[in-house]
């Protein structure tokens, strides 16, 4: 188990949100935060409408560990992002650098007085005893503790949503792509997401492999 | 089109950022992103993979036509790219430049005291005093200069405080005093503008242009001939302190500070990033200048805090300081543009 | 009068140099050199007992099960 993935099919999300409802309800978020999203481009366009479900992404290089003011965050051995609440300043720069938005606020009020972040955990708790109630009503369920993978990509119904370590879940969705008549080179992550340049380099895999002109 | 001026509008604010703190932009911070019509291109070429989730995120990344169903107010769109500007602008220019503007200053500042030493009095003091500052103009420079150190502290605690404090007394005890300075800092703040504001409209008449300031340039004010280069109530060092240190940075400082503490009226991250920038940047160059102000007002002269202490200086003090307004104040009059060249100076080092 | 003309340059040239001080922009995490509270490894739980080759196990299967593909008999 190496490093622990996200990754969301978007030939398969259907824009049910079922994956927010059940990350919701699992760790009992705070009211006016969803730790997972689901975004449609071109809703409504025949043959073009997509949605993608998306989350923290636990980067590699996250930007949230590198703006942050008191250094809360901190990665598990199993690549997880996570973060101290015991630490954490509530200042916001975490949701001003990272792309996705996923760190938020529990409320906003005047004065900046927004409480602690609040971010996904990949269902791994944070830093108190596992499955103690402490760590529960902070962080959320420890799922990964108990053997399970997060609950959103556990209970998707059309399994677009697909959690796991990074090989793995890749495999799986490169045996998709293969029969998609594809082959499933480019996965998305950091440099599809985030990267400099890396239209130009799927590109450029793209017409290696000549998949593309399939 | 909008997009584009918005973005257009933040790369020249984050130039702004860079050229206050006196500082180069990196190469990388002001990339644009690729043009949309590339992706279409692509699409159309026939090189850009089907079926895998190239296409999906490209499009994300765009933030066009998209809609998410369950977002926060400041979520509008998924993948936002602003916020790599703002770490690279935070992280580095901000973080670098501006620690060692503060730094260069203050070293400057000793060099300064241990060359040219205190200013002090060339003639004898009379015993006589004048009033300088009325006590509202007392009271609103000392709470600006008090909520200023406070939020000055704080702020640098926020900034600094991971690479210089966190080191030294770890991440609890650091977690608890980083938590102290925001709330302070977030609840000091508008009084700080407050004073700001009382500040302007108390000295705003004693800092127009007047004909003799052009001599003071002339002559860099005697700071380093140790020449007395008259003026009127405020000299151009002065001035130049006003206008640039509390009418602009104060102001600026000031209100992009509201809109990061009153996130409540549909700021969104981008929003929010410029504010910090122009915040951060501008309070670098802020304080590093005040440690200017700090020091000729307290060490640098002699004299100099204690009419702001008190509200009264000696008429010595005046009349080698400030010579058109001691001679105004005892009803002489003073021809408007009348820098006279052989005025009596005291050359005294 | 002259030292101090003289450390104009000098203090240039340190605010010009205090560029060459920038640092890589993001943090590569190093484990064991995070010194905030400590957290429990996933298989260090009451269901694991430490037992890292089991949880893994357990893992893979789980992260296999979402594969409808391997579940549909081979043609």
């Amino acid at each position: 188990m190496a490093r622990m993935k996200f990754l969301c099919d978007a030939e398969r999300c259907i824009e049910c949100n079922g994956c927010v409802t059940a990350c919701k309800n699992e760790n009992e978020v705070p009211w006016g935060i969803s730790r997972r999203r689901v975004v449609t481009i071109a809703d409504g366009v025949i043959g073009k409408e997509k949605s993608l479900s998306v989350a923290c992404m636990h980067c590699s290089d996250a930007p949230c560990m590198a703006v942050c003011p008191v250094d809360c965050f901190y990665r598990t051995e199993e690549g997880v992002v996570l973060h101290d609440k015991d630490l954490c300043i509530g200042c916001g720069y975490c949701s001003y650098a990272c792309p996705f938005g996923a760190p938020q606020f529990p409320q906003e009020g005047a004065f900046g007085q927004r409480g602690k972040m609040d971010k996904c955990t990949f269902c791994a708790g944070g830093p108190e005893e596992d499955g103690s109630q402490a760590e529960f009503e902070k962080y959320g369920r420890n799922r990964l503790a108990e053997g399970k993978l997060p609950l959103c990509a556990e209970m998707c119904s059309t399994k677009a949503l697909l959690a796991g370590d990074a090989a793995e879940v890749a495999n799986i969705f490169r045996e998709r792509v293969v029969r998609r008549s594809g082959n499933g080179a480019d996965i998305s992550g950091w440099n599809t997401a985030y990267g400099k340049g890396s239209l130009e380099a799927d590109m450029k895999k793209g017409a290696e492999s000549g998949g593309g002109a399939k | 089109m909008k997009r584009q001026l918005v973005s257009c509008l933040r790369h020249g604010a984050a130039a702004l950022v860079a050229t206050l703190a006196i500082a180069a932009l990196p190469a990388g911070a002001a990339d644009a992103p690729p043009p949309a019509n590339v992706a279409a291109e692509a699409i159309g070429a026939g090189l850009v993979q089907p079926g895998n989730n190239a296409n999906a995120f490209r499009e994300a990344r765009r933030g066009e036509d998209q809609s998410i169903t369950f977002a926060a107010p400041p979520d509008r769109v998924l993948i936002q790219s602003q916020g790599e500007t703002w770490r690279q602008m935070r992280n580095g220019p901000i973080t670098q430049y501006g620690g060692w503007a503060i730094v260069v200053m203050f070293l400057g500042l000793v060099v300064f005291y241990a060359v040219r030493g205190e200013i002090k009095l060339t003639d004898k003091r009379t015993g006589k005093l004048m009033e300088r500052f009325k006590f509202i103009e007392r009271l609103a420079h000392w709470s600006l200069a008090g909520t200023f150190v406070i939020l000055g502290l704080t702020g640098i605690a926020m900034l600094f405080g991971k690479h210089l404090l966190l080191p030294l007394i770890g991440h609890t005890a650091f977690g608890y005093l980083a938590w102290a300075a925001k709330n302070v800092h977030n609840f000091i703040g508008p009084l700080f503008l407050v004073s700001v504001l009382l500040m302007v409209v108390l000295f705003v008449r004693d800092n127009v242009w007047q004909a003799i300031d052009a001599l003071w340039i002339r002559k860099a004010g005697g700071l380093l001939s140790g020449e007395h280069v008259p003026s009127h109530r405020f000299n151009f060092g002065e001035k130049t302190w006003f206008w640039l240190g509390v009418v602009f940075l104060g102001l600026m400082v000031g209100t992009t500070g509201l809109i990061l503490d009153f996130p409540l009226y549909g700021q969104t991250r981008q929003d929010m990033q410029l504010a910090h920038m122009l915040h951060s940047g501008g309070a670098m160059l802020f304080i590093a200048l005040s440690l200017a102000h700090i020091y000729i007002g307290t060490v640098g002269m002699e004299g100099a805090l204690e009419g702001m202490k008190t509200g009264y200086v000696d008429e010595t003090w005046a009349r080698e300081h400030h010579e058109y307004w001691y001679r105004e104040a005892r009803g002489e009059r003073i021809p408007d543009n009348a820098p006279r060249p052989g005025h009596k100076a005291s050359a005294a080092h | 009068m002259k030292t101090l003309l003289r450390m104009v340059p000098l203090l240039a040239a340190a605010a010009l140099f205090a560029g060459c001080g920038e640092e890589p922009q993001v943090i590569k995490y190093e484990a064991g050199k995070y010194q905030g509270k400590r957290d429990t490894l996933p298989w260090d739980s009451a269901a694991y007992g430490g037992d890292k080759a089991r949880w893994e196990s357990d893992m893979r299967a789980r992260i296999g099960n979402q594969n409808e593909l391997r579940r549909m008999p081979a043609d």
